[in-house]
């Protein structure tokens, strides 16, 4: 608590705190805060059809493990086109105001699947054992589940109802 | 007419409660199970070195692919509370902007 003397300094205060708020919020599209990017459909539909194409992988790797067949040249092109489909992505959301966490989503994607790359490249001429596969699955499968659990968010941000007891009071005369 | 700052501000709180209740029943348990799901990874794969199902120079690669899930998740659950903060901050702005609007005379929120 400030001495009565000081008074002027504390309305100050107070005077410059509020011209701080009214000037973050007359940035702000509606009055509304954003503090994460807005919901990109592009975005989500390219995680979906990685997913896919990474899930395919896995079942062709499956069927026939430690196998000529599943080696990392029959399946060189899966790794160009993610790799690729993982680029523009990122060149999108890069354009995009607060993306970080979806950047950071990117990257940790294109990191895991450079390292299954690496597995792959290991196991040559076979493709990988049933066990590198199967450790190499179970967390790549987590990503996508993180990615999406994200993206969800995104999607179905301010749709949260505003409850009836949240009505203002009365304006007093 | 004058604005009751006292009176608005407890509905603003309480708008801004809802997702932040909705938000921890959510991303709570969806928390608890990936980061166990790592743990219990990290476990086997060091019991598959041992029994020469796994590669040592494998093992890193592995080990590597289980933090970049975490890193993700992390990432998942640091966005997702953005969301929810900014979902509180929206609620409460919206839960009095009537009636805000109303006592300064234009459209302020």
């Amino acid at each position: 608590m400030l001495p009565p003397a000081l008074a002027p300094l504390r309305a100050f205060r107070v005077g410059m705190l509020l011209a701080l708020m009214l000037f973050a919020l007359s940035g702000l599209s509606g009055c509304h805060v954003r503090l994460i990017m807005a919901y990109d459909p592009v975005l989500d539909q390219s995680f979906t059809a990685l997913q896919q194409d990474t899930e395919q992988l896995f079942g062709q790797l499956e069927a026939n493990p430690g196998s000529p067949a599943t080696s990392f040249e029959n399946h060189k092109d899966f790794y160009i086109k993610a790799h690729a489909t993982l680029r523009t992505m990122r060149t999108r959301a890069r354009f995009e105001p607060q993306s970080a966490e979806v950047l950071t989503q990117i990257d940790a994607l294109d990191r895991s699947l450079a390292g299954l790359q690496q597995l792959h490249i290991n196991a040559s001429p076979n493709g990988p054992s049933a066990a590198v596969i199967h450790a190499a699955e179970g967390p790549i499968e987590s990503q996508f589940a993180s990615i999406f659990q994200l993206q969800l968010a995104l999607k179905n941000r301010m749709k949260t109802p505003v409850s009836a007891n949240a009505t203002a009071p009365a304006l007093t005369n | 007419m004058s604005l009751d700052l006292d009176s608005i501000l407890p509905a603003m709180i309480t708008a801004a409660r809802i997702p932040l209740n909705e938000a921890w029943t959510t991303v709570g348990p969806f928390a608890e199970i990936q980061l166990a799901n790592i743990a219990t990874r990290i476990e086997s794969l060091g019991e598959e070195v041992a029994l020469g199902e796994i590669e040592p120079s494998d093992a890193l690669i592995l080990l590597d692919i289980e933090k970049q899930a975490s890193i993700s998740l992390l990432a998942a659950l640091e966005g997702i509370g953005k969301v929810t903060a900014e979902t509180a901050i929206n609620n409460a702005l919206d839960a009095v902007a009537d009636i805000v609007n109303r006592a300064v005379g234009f459209v302020l929120l």
